[in-house]
């Protein structure tokens, strides 16, 4: 990887991590965590 | 006022990706904790949670076969939770070889999963890993070694991310990767690292506490409770797992889920915010929650900047400006050639952190 690339990378990235913290946020408060459903397991 | 929020922003900022750094070089000099590691063979359990690993099982089941440790001593457990691309059907082959497979026909989420899987778990150590990565053969052996020492009760192995020529990426991903690492290596030098790698983490079997059903990270929740119960959780670099580099709109949708998982954990442990009951409690805020500030803060220093165009100040928002250029035209050099450049976040369906 170049230098040129890499200098154009490494401040998406960051930014990129830091706007996943605000997305984050977003599925956090919407509670998007309702796909766990009622336990029911069985041994293979 | 604006210069107030101005400096407070930096501040913020610069703490938490050059001063923190800067504290734990300088702590770890004065009160290192060296960990006392005695090679042994206790009985340990590994447990694999399963949704969707068609691509994976195979490979994951071989590398399990080929650790460097005594097959008596080590129960491999597959915990799959409602396949619906044939992961079930290909792990029948395993079962066969002494594979223990619990098996869930209801989608239930990674945290159930692993409960289940600890459920059948007759091993003194429990081993947990995603299905992607692959350990390093002698892996096991070091990560027990390591409980060897009384104090320690969670130990976190190390997390490789590989180019395509299998060395460690130097591309973004993989410079913010060891970035993390570093820090990571230091705060388990001084006590404890506030979280493990998913993909290759151990802790004694006596401490485990089922997890709630909901909850989005089990490496960093089982681990600080580990923490809170007045053992140390430590990484070991000896003890190697290996993953593809991620372009940076896939670590994106990776990021975005163990965020909201820090959000999360901060909700169900809140004693992790009180200083006299975590002992990593500067750890905490300085890692997790400074992180989870810093989007602010750069909002914050730009629109006050906004206001301070004059001396040092405008030096400070031409450089904010140049950032923000430099990303965006990192932005386009990554949707160069791709469909999507940041996929949209599906829960539930992303690897773990670490």
């Amino acid at each position: 990887m170049n230098i040129f690339r890499k200098a154009l990378l490494v401040p998406y990235t960051f930014m990129l991590m830091n706007w996943a913290v605000v997305a984050g946020f977003y599925y956090f408060t919407r509670g998007h965590r309702d796909f766990w459903n009622a336990p029911n397991t069985r041994r293979a | 006022m604006v210069e107030v929020i101005f400096w407070t922003s930096l501040s913020c900022i610069a703490y938490v990706y050059a001063g923190y750094p800067l504290l734990l070089m300088a702590w770890r000099r004065l009160a290192r904790r060296p960990v006392h590691k005695r090679y042994q063979e206790l009985s340990v359990s590994l447990v694999v949670a399963m949704h969707n690993e068609k691509k994976n099982v195979r490979a994951k089941m071989e590398n399990c076969f080929e650790l460097d440790y005594p097959a008596d001593k080590l129960q491999v457990i597959v915990s799959l939770d409602a396949p619906t691309d044939g992961t079930d059907a290909l792990i029948c082959d395993y079962a066969v070889r002494g594979v223990d497979v619990v098996h869930s026909p209801v989608r239930r989420g990674k945290a159930a999963a692993l409960n289940s899987g600890v459920a059948v778990a007759t091993g003194e150590i429990l081993l947990f890993a995603d299905a992607r990565q692959r350990f390093d053969k002698s892996a096991v052996r070091e990560l027990v070694a390591n409980f060897a020492d009384e104090f320690v009760g969670s130990v976190s192995g190390e997390l490789l991310l590989l180019d395509e020529e299998a060395q460690e990426a130097s591309d973004a991903v993989g410079a913010y990767w060891r970035y993390e690492k570093r820090l990571r290596a230091m705060e388990s030098d001084i006590h404890s690292v506030p979280g493990a790698s998913g993909a290759i983490y151990a802790i004694r079997r006596d401490s485990f506490v089922a997890l709630r059903p909901e909850t989005i990270l089990d490496d960093v929740v089982i681990p600080m409770g580990i923490v809170l119960g007045g053992k140390r959780a430590i990484v070991d670099p000896a003890a190697r797992a290996y993953d593809a580099s991620q372009d940076p709109g896939l670590e994106y949708g990776r990021k975005t889920r163990t965020l909201t998982g820090n959000y999360q954990l901060f909700s169900q442990m809140p004693e992790l915010l009180v200083p006299w009951r975590n002992p990593i409690f500067v750890q905490v805020i300085s890692h997790k929650l400074g992180r989870l500030l810093v989007p602010y803060c750069l909002v914050a220093l730009l629109i006050s900047n906004l206001f301070l165009l004059h001396g040092f100040y405008f030096g400070v928002f031409v450089c904010q400006i140049l950032w923000y250029v430099l990303a965006g035209a990192g932005w386009l050099l990554s949707t160069r050639g791709a469909e999507s450049p940041v996929p949209q976040f599906e829960f539930g369906q992303g690897e773990k952190e670490i």
